[in-house]
């Protein structure tokens, strides 16, 4: 061998390992990573991105955006001063470290007057927080319109944060912070203005900081796009069963009637077949409680509080409507970040992402209202499938956050 | 002379082949008072409607108008537009306000598709002996 044919050797040996090998299907042929996919479920996949998504501000907020806003509202996020007796802070029940949850089958509660010492349970899971910007309700049922309704909420609601106006005014004017941001944006200290204004306003800015919650991308993101340009080389990094599971979730599945656009939810409510009777009697009435309660509150987008002087923005709190079949019917969440956020369901009763498949494998078609939707109907999943379906929702946890399994 | 007359008349035949094509026309002159495209026509009670979205491409869970206008110039009165899945057994989850923009014109403000698949447009007419209902099916998206 010559020095030159040596040197051609050389350099086509280290070209060729660094090529990127195509995977290879069980033939030996090259694998088309897009090859299980229909026009309709590419149409499909397609819709459930770009990501993330262009979003404008709240015209209902006019702190939205606003960076003295959401560094105020980063601040009264974590501010245990806000609840009365200084209980809880939001970032308690929505810790940051855990996908803005808290990691229980059911959130913790404060005691009742009168009750025992322990505050014992709430009545449902603790929704995550990341991409709600991207809802248009707020909570399992759906009782507020906004981001700040809904921040107002917990603030206020007995068996949370528990506090009044005039302690969370009293709150903003006590923590030096708050008060210098709360001054900065409505040129008035705390204590010079009315306590609901007050109360508002500081829900606002806390809605500023939750709007910035968007979740990073997705391994599921990198092989949408790469569906999108026809990049079959960057389709194969995408593990086989997550592409199995995306297949059954766009397809036999019919997940994507509910799960659907670039949040992986419509923004609507379902009816699952999880048991709304509450163990200690009684029912959540879900939906139908959550629009009941919209209704009736004084800080929905129909209120005064809107910012939007248009009231465009109303729309749907004012055309919404209300029927019986909301018994039973819970927000259909974002998916994306699904494995930092378990248990699952309004009830926390699925504790992962197994028994999450399971649940729709096995549907119990008795639970489900007569009078309701004819959508869902028991998969009868084996177990491969399974695994398939939960690879597919472990790839919409963001890169790095622990990949998808083959 | 006779051939520039032979050529208009061409011209003239052409215009009138091609007018029910371009955005807006009808062949019988019904249209929206912008000379906006339509979307589609229905007819109930005997009489003919164009309508059309705003904005014009539906999108699923996105919110939209339907405006509708009537052919005739005395028209029935639209009084109900609504939009069902019937594979699905459900409708939508908003109620549309529906006013009148002028006499023989229609806007149904704050409708909702929340799920792809087909939805069927239901619009109700109060006709002469009636109400009375058109159907339009769309797939979305």
């Amino acid at each position: 061998m010559t020095a030159a044919t040596a040197r051609l050797a050389a350099l086509l040996a280290v070209l060729l390992a660094a090529w990127p090998l195509p995977a290879l299907a069980g033939d030996g042929a090259v694998e088309d990573p897009f090859a299980a996919f229909d026009a309709e479920a590419r149409a499909l996949i397609l819709s459930h991105g770009p990501w993330p998504p262009p979003a404008g501000a709240d015209a209902g907020n006019r702190l939205s955006g606003d960076p003295t806003a959401i560094a105020l509202g980063a601040h009264l996020f974590g501010l245990r001063a806000l609840s009365r007796q200084g209980l809880f802070s939001c970032a308690d029940c929505h810790d940051p470290a855990s996908g803005f949850d808290d990691g229980l089958a059911l959130g913790a509660a404060r005691p009742l007057p009168g009750a025992a010492e322990q505050g014992g349970v709430l009545d449902r899971n603790t929704p995550g927080l990341w991409d709600a910007r991207f809802q248009r309700w707020f909570g399992w049922g759906g009782a507020s319109d906004s981001l700040w309704a809904a921040s107002l909420r917990a603030m206020t609601a007995p068996r949370e944060m528990a506090a009044t106006p005039t302690e969370i005014r009293a709150a903003l004017a006590a923590d030096p912070q708050a008060a210098r941001g709360f001054a900065e944006l409505s040129g008035a200290a705390p204590a010079d203005l009315p306590a609901e204004e007050a109360m508002v306003l500081s829900a606002k800015a806390i809605a500023a900081y939750l709007e910035t919650l968007v979740s990073p991308r997705t391994p599921f993101d990198a092989f949408r796009d790469a569906l999108a340009r026809g990049d079959r080389a960057a389709g194969r990094a995408y593990p086989a069963a997550a592409r199995r599971g995306l297949a059954l979730f766009a397809g036999a599945g019919r997940c994507s009637l509910c799960h659907f656009g670039p949040a992986f939810s419509n923004g609507e409510f379902a009816d699952i077949g999880i048991p709304f009777f509450l163990p200690g009697g009684g029912v959540d009435k879900g939906r139908y409680g959550g629009i009941q309660e919209l209704r009736a509150s004084p800080y929905s987008l129909a209120g005064r509080f809107n910012d939007d002087a248009s009231r465009r923005n109303a729309w749907a709190t004012e055309g919404v409507v209300l029927e019986h079949r909301n018994f039973g019917e819970f927000q259909v969440p974002s998916l994306r970040g699904l494995g930092a956020t378990g248990p699952y369901m309004h009830d926390g009763s699925l504790p992962d992402l197994e028994a999450v498949a399971r649940h729709y494998s096995e549907l119990d078609m008795e639970r489900l209202h007569a009078d309701g939707e004819a959508i869902l109907r028991p998969l009868h999943l084996t177990g491969g499938e399974i695994a398939d379906l939960v690879a597919f929702l472990r790839s919409l946890d963001p890169i790095g956050a622990g990949p998808p399994q083959e | 002379m006779a051939n520039g007359a032979a050529l208009a008349g061409r011209v003239l035949a052409a215009l009138a082949v091609l007018m029910p094509a371009l955005p807006g026309a009808a062949a019988d002159g019904c249209r929206f008072a912008d000379g906006g495209a339509p979307a589609g026509r229905f007819s109930a009670g005997g009489q003919d409607y164009l309508y059309r979205f705003d904005p014009p491409r539906l999108a699923v869970a996105r919110r939209f108008s339907v405006e509708v206008q009537a052919c005739a110039p005395e028209p029935s009165a639209l009084i109900g537009v609504d939009a069902r899945m019937p594979a699905h057994r459900h409708g939508m989850n908003y109620r549309p306000r529906l006013e009148a923009v002028s006499a023989t014109g229609w806007r149904a403000e704050g409708l909702m598709l929340h799920m792809p698949g087909a939805w069927r447009f239901l619009f109700r007419i109060d006709g002469p002996s009636g109400g009375t209902e058109a159907a339009i099916d769309r797939q979305l998206p």
